[in-house]
């Protein structure tokens, strides 16, 4: 191999190697658990204040969104299983009893998942489900 | 005329496989009439989709709810226009409009190939034939679009209000030209791996086809951006959602291969890695297509939960081995012309650039695909959030940024220190004075300076090239400085409108810079007559409005803005409900400028008229849909057909010398 041989394989191996660093410690540092409720539910203790991603569906239980605050608070299940959740942010107008949604947050020593992110499956672009209809 | 549009479908599948059956045969007994009835067919299947998307659109026009597609995206109160974006606003009409884009697609491949390319067509033909075929497959036998309801409603649901945007209605079919459009290359990839006329000849003949594919994949993913700007309503335009990263990988590795197929051209190098990138991106364009309609990953964006997850692994399966088989074959015919002579020289920047693509893909790809690979690994489901995925790619993109400056103007084989001098220094000290005067001018967010420094500097290498090549082109042919201007660019398509390509992305980054840095996002809770101060922004609530328009009911609140102590503008937020859909949706209400974007949504009110509004002040999200045009400008320069008459000493393609002779008669 010829000494441009050499300082071209540095540059490639140089910067095959930063990507790979870079997605190393990337996922190291911004992972989260992704849960189904009932998950959660049998892990509680050792995930509290853990950052976490959850997957459920809105359920019947009351909604309570205080638009003063731009907080809102309702129950996520999935089977028997439930947690409390309050979101601070914007109600997304896909918002509903019924839907599938997915937060992102910590649980609290109240047991109440704070949510930063709050996501509803949608804008139904290829969805199945029927949408309620009147 | 439902029942012409199943039977049309279930025909085209079965001429598709006869096409696929007789291109190859056709090959094997050396019989050129064969091919040509290949060729026959595949105009035969275009025909016969075209008779099926027309069959559905006359449903959705004529509301014919007895359809079940029709009845779950359309209904009677809709206006026309969407009641015909409604044929691929649901996942039936979408693939059946996928599949007709495809057979137009091949259709057009065949009659630009009627004399040239001979070897190569079979290969062509039943390459995207079969890709055909796995569409029809899913179209027949899985998401008929012709599905009848055992009874007929009275009305159909209607489209979701939030897809009822003029955005909408264009970005799905331009994701779709660029998705499909790649099925081309790899179709050609194949032709020649199979065919061993290994030559430029088949790259040569793709080159415009992968520039379009790329262009409108490019477009469909600005224009999705857009749209959750303007009409989502959380100050945003990319999450970095599996289904845009779907949409992204491609489009990387794509350009990826549309900047190494020049040194192959100039310098026969790379030979493999452009058969492997165009190869990738078209295995990555199904991929995304499989994401999006399989419900594998969960994202903010509905996935269906359909059965078509199998159907397109298979594919998938079956074209990387087929590929990867043919190129392990094919490795000995595909031996590098040159070496690599230096690191400093222009072939080694487009290799580092590619590496920067191929491992912004990788980020992107890897970080899409966690949750899967944890699971399947440590038997728990972790996913990565959006840090991960601009930790990664931040640096990455401002590497690859930085060499978009480099790589055109950099010298071949090996860079002297004079070259190095001549082309870098002015754009190094212009970046270096601005970046500076923003330091000073009290910007301290260390990774915006250092994103707009590279910007800088990537600009100024653009303008020295224009000045440069237009004081040229005026010392020999004379004119004023806008004729040679324009002439130095009519004579250069290619080039220069790849740096008219590279400014849109100047553009792009300081606008992705300016909006994720230095953005405002402020609550405000107002009584009618309060005001509130956001940024520069004075907003002052007079009212709140209540309207019933036909389809939905409206809230919506006066805003009078101001800025340094004048008036600006008025602003009406809105929150809507839809009857129909028992909706609701927040009508953002936007201003933007040239320098910042004041975004308004209502994030709630209270029957006492208390409003809270959300507020963000989004500095230069305007350059982003800027540089967007002038990408588009660029590209379709670079793609324009050169308007020189065929001379001697210059090779031309049949493709241009028909496309010169067709402007001849004009």
């Amino acid at each position: 191999m010829s000494k441009q041989h050499v300082k071209l394989s540095i540059g490639v191996v140089v910067i095959v190697t930063s990507v790979a660093y870079l997605i190393f410690s990337g996922a190291t540092g911004s992972t989260m658990y992704f849960l189904t409720v009932p998950e959660v539910q049998q892990k509680l203790t050792a995930l509290k204040g853990e950052p976490i991603r959850v997957a459920g569906k809105v359920t019947e239980d009351l909604i309570d969104w205080d638009v003063r605050n731009l907080s809102l608070a309702f129950v996520i299940g999935d089977g028997q299983s439930r947690i409390p959740v309050r979101y601070k942010g914007v109600k997304p107008d896909m918002f509903q009893t019924g839907v599938d949604v997915i937060v992102e947050g910590r649980i609290g020593h109240d047991g109440v998942l704070a949510a930063s992110v709050l996501m509803t499956s949608c804008p139904s672009k290829y969805q199945e489900e029927k949408s309620p209809t009147l | 005329m439902s029942d012409i549009g199943g039977a049309a479908l279930k025909f085209a599948f079965v001429v598709a496989i006869y096409a696929v059956i007789i291109a190859l045969l056709g090959v094997r007994l050396k019989r050129q009439e064969m091919i040509r009835s290949a060729e026959r067919a595949t105009y035969g299947v275009f025909g016969l989709v075209t008779i099926a998307m027309v069959a559905l659109l006359y449903a959705l026009l004529a509301h014919d709810f007895r359809l079940q597609y029709v009845a779950s995206v359309s209904s009677r109160a809709m206006p026309t226009f969407y009641v015909i974006a409604a044929l691929w606003g649901g996942q039936e009409g979408s693939m059946l409009l996928w599949l007709w884009l495809l057979a137009m697609y091949s259709a057009l491949v065949v009659v630009q190939n009627r004399h040239r390319n001979r070897e190569l067509m079979p290969y062509v033909i039943s390459t995207l034939m079969t890709t055909t075929l796995l569409f029809l497959a899913m179209l027949v036998i899985v998401e008929d679009p012709f599905r009848l309801l055992p009874h007929e409603p009275r009305d159909g649901q209607g489209l979701n209000p939030l897809l009822q945007n003029p955005l909408m209605v264009i970005h799905p079919p331009n994701l779709y030209l660029g998705f499909v459009g790649f099925a081309v290359p790899f179709a050609f990839a194949i032709g020649a791996l199979a065919s061993g006329r290994l030559d430029t000849q088949w790259i040569r003949s793709i080159r415009r086809w992968t520039l379009v594919a790329w262009l409108f994949l490019g477009v469909g993913i600005l224009l999705g951006g857009q749209w959750a700007y303007v009409e989502l309503g959380w100050g945003g335009y990319w999450a970095w959602d599996p289904v845009e990263n779907a949409s992204f990988m491609p489009w990387l590795t794509g350009t990826a291969f549309l900047h190494s197929v020049m040194i192959q051209e100039k310098k026969g190098m790379l030979k493999v890695w452009n058969m492997v990138l165009v190869i990738l991106t078209y295995a990555l364009s199904i991929f995304g297509t499989f994401l999006t309609r399989s419900g594998v990953i969960a994202s903010v964006h509905a996935f269906a939960q359909s059965s078509l997850g199998p159907y397109f692994l298979l594919y998938l399966a079956g074209i990387l081995v087929i590929a990867i088989t043919l190129l392990v074959k094919r490795l000995p015919q595909l031996r590098s012309d040159h070496r690599l002579e230096s690191v400093v020289s222009r072939e080694s920047s487009f290799l580092f650039n590619n590496l920067f693509f191929v491992g912004i893909m990788f980020a992107v790809l890897w970080g899409t695909m966690f949750p899967i690979i944890s699971e399947a690994v440590r038997g728990v489901k972790i996913s990565v959030a959006a840090p991960f995925f601009n930790q990664v790619n931040i640096p990455l993109g401002l590497g690859l940024l930085f060499l978009s400056g480099v790589c055109p103007l950099i010298a071949w084989r090996k860079a002297s220190g004079r070259n190095l001098r001549r082309n870098f220094l002015y754009p190094l000290s212009l970046s270096f004075v601005i970046t500076a005067a923003l330091y000073t001018l009290g910007i301290r967010h260390v990774v915006a300076l250092i994103s707009f420094a590279i910007c800088l500097f990537v600009f100024g290498t653009i303008v020295l090239e224009f000045y440069r090549g237009t004081r040229a082109r005026r010392a020999t042919s004379g004119g004023t400085i806008w004729q040679a201007f324009v002439s130095l660019i009519r004579r250069n398509r290619r080039r220069y409108g790849g740096y008219i390509v590279h400014f849109g992305v100047v553009l792009i980054f300081v606008g992705i810079t300016g909006s994720s840095a230095y953005q405002i996002e402020q609550n405000v809770v107002l009584r009618p007559g309060e005001n509130a101060r956001v940024g520069a922004f004075t907003l002052q609530y007079d009212d709140l409005t209540r309207m019933i328009e036909s389809t939905h009911e409206a809230f919506i609140a006066k805003l009078t803005v101001g800025r340094d102590g004048k008036y600006l503008t008025t602003l009406y937020p809105e929150k809507r409900l839809y009857f129909a859909q028992n909706q609701p949706t927040t009508e953002v209400a936007l201003r933007t400028s040239l320098f910042e974007d004041l975004y308004i949504i209502m994030a709630g009110f209270e029957p006492s008229k208390t409003v809270t509004f959300k507020v963000f002040v989004n500095p230069l999200v305007f350059w982003m849909w800027m540089g967007g045009l002038v990408m588009v400008m660029g590209t379709v320069i670079a793609i324009w057909p050169e308007r020189r008459p065929p001379g001697p000493g210059r090779q031309h393609t049949a493709g241009q010398v028909e496309m010169t002779a067709l402007q001849g008669t004009n």
